[in-house]
């Protein structure tokens, strides 16, 4: 089966129908949506509070300033933003449909399996309260830091966000494929990258350096979270080419997460969510 | 056969390897060192057709092979050996094409999204499987009337009886009006009412619109007034494919005997004691073997007979008979 490119003309249709589905859901009770908005638009950058907290009494962590600081918590909290209104928990979290034994009902839609998880995801509403505090945070710091609105500052700024959520996803992705041969450990797997990814990524990494330092924008990419592309764009680093490193990062990352997730589908198509299988599926 | 087939599987074979386990740490050890693996062979070699417009049901004891053959018709699922056809195209490797022209429906899932009303599951799927509006409005109607969604259609799946639920799930895999429906246990946790609902629209869907169905079911009994063809799965190998009558006419099914005497029971050298039940002394007998005036002489020549009935063998006591005999053998 090709790649099936003639589909993309349907995204806009299904991502209209996840915004109705969306919107639908949090009207089925508007003070329990607010309730759990805010709850969100708390938690998630109570993740990096520590971080800002000990920057604000050290007036700064290392080359980087308060403000900066507060630019990467707010760049941070924009990326997992993205994630929980564009690809929520089923997608962003693929071992749990794997895991579950449920990837069967995306291989019975009729379209290519990327459009389901391209489109299936998105939840811009419920999702969105962590999007809406990032930007706030990045907004209140940007103005605190003086940066200048200039078109290629913008043009860096939008490639680096898209490229660390194509970090994130596809490392989450990576990590999912143990699912497809250890089913409820790939699920639990899963969960834990995705909270280190998290909770490293709010963290300015200059410090860390050897063999952990490299790790971290390698092997397992927490430095690409937020802490290298914010370097670039806030002007902690003036090598021309910061900008550069997370989107290729994250075409490699992308690049090997694809057909190692193909290869998993290969092995899906071999045994299913049969119950022979030695590490059994959550039933 | 009607017409040209819908589902053609040519020697298909499939297995699963499965590493066994220790009960004890030293099993434990020693299997982490030497692993040993057994290997489950699904299906072995099984060759079957179905023609376009039948309803075909399959049956078997659990780990037969059902689940598998419908997860390798759904597309689900690769042979290791053999080719599936279905609609003339390949399952797996026509999946989008493929899946557009069937309904699957898996028995202990559902497709509804959980939390939503299930008017929003089908908006999904009109999406999803890209329906004309015209076409949708008119599928969900018939669909509606003939399996009593109105009362259901603005209840979250996560409210719905285990019977509505169904319901649902099979008017969300029949609204693209596919060709070919898989059902896998349909009728699974059901009430007769229920039951007999999803059935009825099956044989109507059926009949309109010469919609191919397989059907896998332990409700045989019920499947017997749907289906005009049973395929018996036994060890990974089709045991029995043809009419239910034939499966009755199979030597051992027998018939069934009840006499009511005036207390006495007759002990019958050519039948089979059952039970006692109310008065009546229930008996397995084989016609072809033994007639039954030979047995009433028999009887009458130890007691009075008060009554006799005679009567075929409930389908799911002649699917258990064959069972035990398998697993005799």
């Amino acid at each position: 089966m090709g790649v099936g490119l003639s589909h993309l003309s349907r995204v806009p249709a299904r991502l209209a129908l996840g915004f109705r589905m969306d919107l639908a859901f949090v009207l089925r009770s508007p003070a329990l949506t607010i309730y759990y908005l805010a709850i969100d638009a708390l938690l998630i950058p109570a993740v990096g509070g520590a971080t800002f907290l000990l920057a604000e009494r050290l007036a700064g962590i290392g080359p980087w300033s308060d403000w900066q600081v507060l630019f990467l918590l707010g760049y941070a909290t924009t990326v997992e933003g993205i994630l929980s209104a564009a690809f929520t928990y089923n997608v962003s979290h693929i071992s749990r449909r794997i895991g579950r034994g449920q990837f069967d009902h995306l291989l019975v839609q009729p379209q290519p399996l990327w459009l389901t998880l391209v489109t299936e995801g998105f939840a811009p509403i419920s999702g969105g309260a962590a999007l809406v505090t990032g930007i706030s945070i990045m907004a209140w710091a940007w103005t605190g830091l003086g940066l200048p609105l200039t078109i290629p500052w913008i043009a860096a700024f939008t490639v680096n966000l898209v490229s660390s959520v194509c970090v994130v996803l596809s490392t989450m992705f990576l990590w999912s494929v143990v699912a497809f041969w250890a089913p409820v450990a790939g699920e639990e797997i899963s969960m834990n990258v995705h909270d280190a990814l998290g909770s490293l990524g709010t963290f300015p990494l200059d410090g860390i350096g050897g063999a952990i330092g490299v790790g971290l924008v390698t092997v397992f990419p927490a430095g690409l979270v937020a802490w290298m592309p914010v370097r670039a764009l806030v002007g902690v680093t003036t090598d021309p080419w910061g900008c550069l490193l997370t989107p290729a990062a994250a075409a490699l990352i992308f690049t090997i997460a694809v057909p190692t997730f193909a290869c998993g589908l290969r092995r899906y198509r071999q045994t299913g969510s049969s119950r022979y299988s030695t590490f059994g599926h959550r039933r | 056969m009607i017409g040209e087939p819908a589902v053609v599987l040519t020697g298909v074979w499939k297995s699963y390897r499965q590493r066994e386990r220790g009960s004890t740490p030293s099993e434990v050890l020693a299997r982490l060192v030497r692993p040993r693996f057994r290997t489950i062979d699904a299906l072995r070699g099984i060759d079957l057709t179905i023609g376009r417009g039948e309803v075909v049901a399959v049956a078997g004891p659990n780990g037969a092979g059902k689940s598998t053959a419908v997860k390798l018709l759904s597309g689900l699922l690769a042979p290791d050996r053999g080719t599936v056809r279905a609609l003339g195209c390949d399952p797996v490797r026509d999946r989008v094409r493929y899946v557009a022209r069937t309904g699957v429906c898996f028995g202990q899932r559902t497709e509804l999204w959980w939390d939503h009303p299930v008017a929003s599951s089908f908006d999904w799927k009109r999406v999803v499987w890209n329906i004309d509006r015209q076409d949708y409005a008119r599928s969900l109607a018939v669909l509606t009337e003939m399996l009593g969604l109105a009362d259901i259609w603005r209840t979250p799946a996560r409210e719905l009886s285990l019977g509505q639920k169904m319901r649902a799930d099979l008017a969300l895999a029949l609204l693209p009006e596919p060709e070919l429906v898989l059902l896998d246990e349909p009728t699974l946790g059901l009430d007769v009412l229920a039951k007999r609902q999803v059935l009825e629209f099956c044989r109507t869907i059926n009949e309109a619109r010469g919609v191919t169905i397989i059907v896998t079911s332990h409700d045989l009994t019920d499947l017997e007034a749907l289906a005009s063809r049973i395929v018996m799965v036994h060890k990974g190998e089709v045991a029995f494919d043809g009419p239910f009558s034939g499966l009755r006419a199979t030597p051992g099914t027998g018939r069934r005997l009840r006499l009511r005497t005036d207390g006495l029971r007759p002990v019958l050298s050519g039948a089979r004691f059952l039970e006692t039940r109310d008065g009546a002394h229930d008996y397995s007998y084989d016609p072809s073997v033994t007639s039954l005036p030979a047995l009433l002489a028999e009887a009458e020549a130890q007691t009075a007979v008060l009554d006799v009935e005679t009567h075929r063998p409930p389908i799911d006591d002649v699917i258990a008979g064959l069972y035990e005999r398998w697993r005799a053998t």
